[in-house]
């Protein structure tokens, strides 16, 4: 009952610090949850795309063209051939 | 809009503009898609060949040893995880060696073979292609060192420039290779075939995790798998574990489990089973299947005793013991 009676006396005063205190977990856990340095979805990985252009423009990473893949089916709007290798 | 379809591995992934594959490196620029770490590798070195491990390969060559960032597994015990786990973007070293010039390196350093291996040669396959290729030319071996998940044809392709593979078959499982290493079971098996049936010269490795894959049960089906599929004369390495990356939590693997392991692929019909990475260990040598004649002493991965003729054979029975000897 003691035990009851002080952690309704915490809630009562201590609610804005604790109130902060959750808000910012939930930030940080929004944070790491939406923007990932490198997520996984549907079959690829979000990268920093910036990074990996300026280090090709910089000849540190390489612009070669990859083997065994295709472009996505061409839609009836687009004029575009795939392009198979 | 852009988006491409990467058809070298099982993934499949379909990569919009601005993104990567899975394995990281295989970047759509612009409805191209781009292998960004050609002519980019961040680990290299020269090993003896028999840490592919590969025994039964031209023993004690010296092998200049490549890799590139990135994998399309996400094993959790990789012990190559700082570079397989990365793009090349993240990679702290990457150093420029075109094929040419990486077969001119291994070349001046007196190497007889090159080795893709590290994170996965499947990944930069374009850049070991190549790579193989040239070296074929100046007269140098290529050997894969791979966790064998890609798809049949690309596999096909490059096995006409590969002479030796050495290929992880992590379980028997489909359920341990979801769970632990983020692949599918079937692939890998397709790609033991395919090797096999395309003449290159075929070693197995099976890392023996406690509690996980080491269940003899387990390694009894796989070893009769390949005693069927792939031959008895298929060399079979038996590896510890220890703890690594996201798996440090399991103890390594005891002794005894792999040499019940051993024992198991032994009766099921397999040559030559072999314990890899335990220092000093009699499984680390090759003996004739027919009369036990210590054929091959190893101390670690240095050829200690070598005592097949000339032709390949044991020298008291003159049973032909399988491999490439010259």
């Amino acid at each position: 009952m003691q035990v009851t009676h002080r952690l309704r006396r915490t809630l009562t005063h201590d609610w804005p610090g604790i109130l902060l205190v959750t808000a910012t977990l939930a930030a940080i856990g929004l944070y790491l949850g939406l923007k990932p340095v490198s997520a996984v979805g549907n079959g690829h990985r979000v990268i920093d795309f910036k990074t990996v252009s300026e280090l090709m423009d910089k000849g540190d990473l390489s612009r070669r063209e990859a083997r065994w893949y295709q472009a996505a089916p061409v839609q009836e709007n687009q004029s575009l051939p795939g392009v198979s290798n | 809009m852009n988006e491409v379809t990467c058809e070298l591995c099982p993934r499949g992934c379909v990569i919009p503009e601005g993104a990567a594959g899975d394995c990281r490196i295989r970047v759509n620029t612009g409805g191209k898609l781009v292998a960004t770490t050609y002519g980019r590798p961040s680990s290299i070195q020269i090993d003896p060949v028999e840490k592919k491990p590969l025994y039964h390969f031209r023993p004690t060559t010296s092998v200049f040893s490549v890799a590139t960032a990135g994998c399309n597994l996400h094993c959790l015990n990789c012990q190559n995880w700082q570079l397989s786990q990365r793009g090349g973007e993240e990679m702290e070293t990457l150093y420029h060696l075109e094929p040419s010039e990486l077969v001119a390196s291994a070349v001046e350093r007196d190497c007889q073979a090159i080795a893709y291996t590290y994170s996965d040669p499947i990944v930069f396959y374009e850049y070991a292609y190549d790579s193989a290729a040239l070296a074929h030319e100046a007269g140098l071996s290529n050997i894969f060192v791979t966790a064998g998940y890609i798809n049949r044809k690309p596999l096909q392709q490059i096995c006409r420039v590969l002479d030796a593979s050495n290929t992880d078959l992590k379980a028997f499982d489909d359920n341990f290779y979801r769970r632990i290493n983020g692949g599918t079971l079937g692939p890998v098996l397709d790609a033991l075939v395919t090797q096999r049936e395309e003449g290159v010269w075929l070693e197995v490795t099976n890392l023996l995790i406690p509690t996980l894959n080491d269940d003899l049960a387990l390694v009894r089906r796989m070893a009769r798998w390949i005693e069927r599929n792939l031959g008895p004369d298929t060399p079979l390495h038996f590896s510890q574990f220890t703890p690594m990356y996201r798996m440090r939590n399991l103890p390594p693997t005891p002794i005894p489990t792999l040499e019940k392991a051993r024992m198991e692929a032994l009766d099921a019909g397999l040559r030559y089973v072999y314990i890899g990475n335990v220092f000093g260990h009699e499984a680390a040598n090759t003996y004739c299947p027919h009369d036990g004649t210590l054929l091959i002493r190893r101390s670690g991965f240095h050829v200690e005793e070598f005592n097949l003729t000339s032709d390949g054979r044991c020298p008291t029975c003159s049973e032909p013991i399988a491999g490439v000897w010259k």
